[in-house]
This record gives C-alpha cells, structure tokens and sequence, in this order.
C-alpha cells in the first residue's frame, strides 16, 4: 500500500499534479497557501470583505475545475490570482449595468479635473516606512472609483499590459490609459491630503 | 498633440509601453520641457509606490470554515455535472425517438381539433374507392394518376350546405 502523500512539505508542482489526478487533499493544501493572497487580491478590487470571500472561494472552485487548463506558465498563483481577478471584474461589470457609471467617469469625459499632479517630493514619503506607505496606499485605494481602482490593480499588482488591460476591462486600450493616468493623479492627491493631514509636509 | 494627449504618452513612455522611434522622439521632447519632465518624474514615483504596495491580508474566517464551503461547493458542482452527463444519453434518446412521435401526435391532434366532424354530404365510398354520389346539389370532379396512385376529388356544393356545414363547426 503506497504511503499517504506528506501534503504539507510537497512542493507546489506536486500538489498541483496530485490536483489534477483528482486529490481534494492536495488541492486543500494549495488553497492553505494562497487562500490570504487569493482573498486580498479580491479584497484589493472590490473593497468588501464578504464579496472578496464569496469571489475567491468561487475562484478555487473554478481553479479545480480548470485545473487540466494549468500547464505551469505561470506559478499556480499567479494562474489562481488571473481567476480571482476576472471573477470580481464581472463581479463589478454585473453591478455597473445595475447603477449609473461614476462621478470619476464623468469627470474623464468632461476634461482633467487636476491639471498637475499634486504628488509631493519624495523625501517626504521617505519618512515613512514601507509597511506605513503601503497602508497609506491601501487607504487611498479604498477611496478610488471601481474603474480607477481596478485598472491600477491590473497594471500594478496584476502586471498586465494595457492592451491586456482593455481586453479584460472590455474597453479600448486609450480608455485604460486614460483612467491610469487619472487614478494615479488621484492617488497622488490622496497620498497628499494624508501626508498633510499627518504634518509630514507643509 | 494636445496637453492630454502627451500626458498619456508620457505615462506610455514610463509604463513601457511606448517603444522604438516614437520613444526616442518623447524622450528627447522631455528633455527639452520642464513641464514634461516633471510629469515624467512624478509618473515614475507613482509608480514605484504603487507597484508591490498590495497588502497581505489575513481571511477574516477561519481556514476551516473557508475551505468547508470551497469543497462543498466541488461536491456540489461535481454531482451536478454527473447529474448532467447521466442524462445525455435519455435526453438525445428522447430527441430521437420520443420527439418525432411527439410532433407528429401534436399535428394530427391539432388537425383533429380543428376539423370539425364532416358533415354528412351523402356521398359513400365503396371498397374500391368509388363515388358515389346521392344528392343533386353537389357536384363531384375526381382525377386519378396511377403513377403517382394518387386520387383527387372535388367536391363543389350549395350554399345552404356551406351553411350547415359552418353551424356544424360553431357547434
């Protein structure tokens, strides 16, 4: 009788075959690993701790059903984060169809409403350790439009190119540029008014 | 190009996406605009900050109770899709046998209901298909094609008839 696999010591392309020859076990091992990376990636886009729960077990749930799909292109959660990100953008596209499009998108349509990026030197962000930046980042985050939010997110976290970005997004590649540009200047602003109110700069 | 246009180019330029000629073109113009180069600037800090900046954070349910409801929700996918494919081969039975037959019982239901029961015009076939015709106020054209054995007959009757036959079928 062959011996029970050690999941927790297996390596990840182990696991992963063992996922694909049918092993729940296997797979519940992979989803121990990435299970925090898989939810705050979907907590990243949608800003809601229930929603980004429900859409990353969704997303493991696709994961082994795709699992034959997985040739190893990318590592297993990069492959996994790709699902978890294209759930919450349909996510997102089923809740635009039911409201009105954003303040920011009507913005975009009706020219800059910051002329100049009002981001502050660096050394001012120097102060701050990395962890107190990323939180400032993530705060700020949380207060950009869906759109704005989730392009950055593609760009930045997801490292797609903009052609990739539009594709996904369903919009044209000038359209992403268009919302980068603004996302980031509204980022800037946002990490401004923080810095401020924190008296990091004048 | 206007101000909004060189903008997104300067962001192309620091994003990589911008390439080859038209790059060396933007960069150059950079060089030689203030302005420009202090977007340029600003775009790339931006970027450095926001790159890598994703937070790590922790489920806020236990690792249990999330992987509870992933693999009941594998269970529940996968007896779904066994459900599914164990009826295929009833469902493409059915489409091939059942659905014909269904059709057909549908027309000749239809026709049945829709026809009301002929009116007695007194004509008797006989065993070998003759007419036979016992009223004076209907007309009768047959046309017979052994080729196609095949019979057409016509039959042409009175008014007063057409209206019986009309309150036969309001009935």
């Amino acid at each position: 009788m062959p011996a029970k696999p050690d999941y927790p010591t297996a390596e990840e392309p182990q696991l992963v075959d063992w996922a694909k020859g049918g092993d729940l076990q296997a797979f519940e091992e992979l989803v121990a690993r990435y299970r925090d990376r898989a939810y705050a990636r979907a907590y990243s886009i949608m800003r809601n701790e229930d929603l980004a729960v429900d859409l990353s077990q969704n997303a493991w749930v696709k994961a082994w059903q795709r699992l034959a799909q997985f040739h190893g292109e990318a590592s297993f959660p990069t492959w996994l984060n790709r699902i978890v990100t294209n759930l919450c953008l349909d996510e997102l596209r089923r809740r635009k169809r039911a409201r009105m499009d954003s303040i920011e998108e009507i913005e975009e349509a009706t020219g800059p409403v910051e002329n100049r990026m009002e981001l502050q030197e660096v050394d001012p962000m120097e102060r701050l350790n990395r962890e107190e930046l990323r939180e400032r980042i993530d705060a700020a985050m949380a207060k950009l439009s869906d759109n704005h939010r989730t392009v950055l997110v593609l760009y930045e976290y997801e490292q797609l190119e903009y052609k990739l970005i539009a594709e996904k997004m369903g919009t044209s590649i000038g359209t992403v540029m268009s919302r980068l540009f603004y996302a980031r200047k509204k980022m800037a602003a946002l990490l401004g008014e923080t810095l401020k109110r924190d008296g990091l700069i004048e | 190009m206007n101000e909004n246009e060189i903008q997104l180019k300067v962001q192309a330029l620091v994003d990589g996406e911008l390439t080859g000629r038209e790059a060396e073109e933007l960069r150059q113009r950079i060089d030689n605009d203030a302005e420009l180069q202090q977007l340029h600037a600003e775009l790339t800090q931006m970027r450095g900050f926001i790159a890598d900046s994703e937070l790590p954070r922790p489920l806020p349910e236990s690792s249990d109770f999330y992987w509870s409801k992933i693999s009941q929700a594998i269970e529940r996918e996968e007896s779904a899709g066994e459900r599914t494919s164990r009826s295929i081969p009833v469902s493409r039975w059915l489409l091939r046998w059942l659905a014909p037959l269904v059709g057909v019982s549908a027309v000749v239901l239809l026709l049945t209901l829709r026809q009301p029961t002929a009116p007695d015009l007194g004509i008797m076939l006989s065993g070998d298909h003759e007419l036979e015709l016992s009223s004076d106020e209907i007309d009768v054209m047959t046309y017979n094609t052994d080729d196609d054995s095949m019979s057409i007959v016509w039959l042409d009757y009175s008014m007063d008839i057409q209206r019986d036959y009309m309150e036969l079928w309001l009935d």
